[in-house]
């Protein structure tokens, strides 16, 4: 039952190796059957954990969820803000979280590469009103919380980028093995 | 560029893998040989087996009723490379040398 679950759980491209994991249990002696059809199971993780695809299904709908999540965050964090501080800065913090729900919504749909696209620019933005918010609001009580709030968003979106082209990268040098 | 160390899991392969070179081996007696847990030797044959170190094939069973099994040698790089891996760590596993230092 291990070894069939072991040749289930492994990439298509892989099968192979789970199988020929399998075909060598029988001539395993019971006192050692058990522990090599556990490693079966552990060989097969790994190599679903190591495929690119999965590597890159996990970054991609990963940082959907994140980008979601972080989004929800920002909208009450908005609602928070508007009923005692109902300034410019605060809308931006509805701003961003539509900014984020969108790149979110379109990492799901379209993939890594256009998360990456979506979140240079918006890291450059973040980095200016970083700078200027000193500028724009200079008696504002709370500058340098939304400064900190940016500053937050900017370390989320480098992350964000950080993993999606690690994951990218990784699938790039991996190329499919023979079978 | 700079070869990277192999792990003493592969080094153990190599080694049991180059003492006879041309012969075709099993998984369970590889991991008989090496100590090595299958879910520690199969990764590492899969590893090998992509480098282009590794051939491996199916062959018929000897006896009726059994299923085929998976056969691994190494090929000629793979030879050149344990032969490589097994010089470097004979050292390090000799009497005195590092290995037994801190064991």
């Amino acid at each position: 039952m291990l070894a069939a679950l072991a040749v289930r759980i492994s990439p298509a491209e892989r099968r192979n190796w789970a199988e020929a994991l399998r075909a060598e249990l029988p001539y395993v002696p019971a006192g050692a059957a058990m522990s090599f059809a556990l490693g079966g199971v552990v060989t097969a993780l790994r190599l679903r954990v190591a495929h690119p695809p999965f590597v890159l299904g996990t970054a991609r709908y990963g940082l959907a969820v994140g980008a979601l999540v972080w989004a929800a965050l920002h909208m009450r964090m908005w609602l928070h803000l508007n009923s005692v501080d109902p300034s410019l800065p605060a809308a931006l913090s509805l701003a961003t979280g539509i900014v984020f729900a969108i790149g979110g919504l379109i990492t799901a749909l379209r993939g890594l590469r256009p998360t990456v696209w979506l979140a240079l620019p918006m890291l450059v933005l973040l980095g200016l009103y970083t700078g200027a918010a000193g500028v724009l609001m200079p008696q504002s009580p709370n500058r340098a919380f939304y400064q900190a709030l940016a500053l937050e968003d900017a370390v989320a979106l480098l992350s964000a980028i950080t993993i999606a082209a690690l994951a990218r990268c990784y699938a790039a040098t991996r190329r499919t093995p023979p079978r | 560029m700079r070869k990277r160390r192999p792990s003493p899991q592969a080094a153990a392969v190599f080694a049991a893998l180059v003492a006879q070179p041309s012969t075709w081996r099993h998984g369970y007696d590889l991991s008989r040989e090496t100590g090595l847990s299958s879910g520690t030797l199969y990764p590492l044959l899969v590893r090998l087996h992509d480098a282009g170190l590794l051939e491996a094939e199916w062959r018929p069973p000897q006896e009726p009723g059994r299923p085929a099994r998976h056969v691994y040698r190494l090929t000629k790089a793979g030879a050149v490379t344990a032969r490589e891996v097994v010089e470097q760590r004979a050292p390090l596993e000799a009497p005195g040398g590092l290995a037994g230092a801190v064991t």
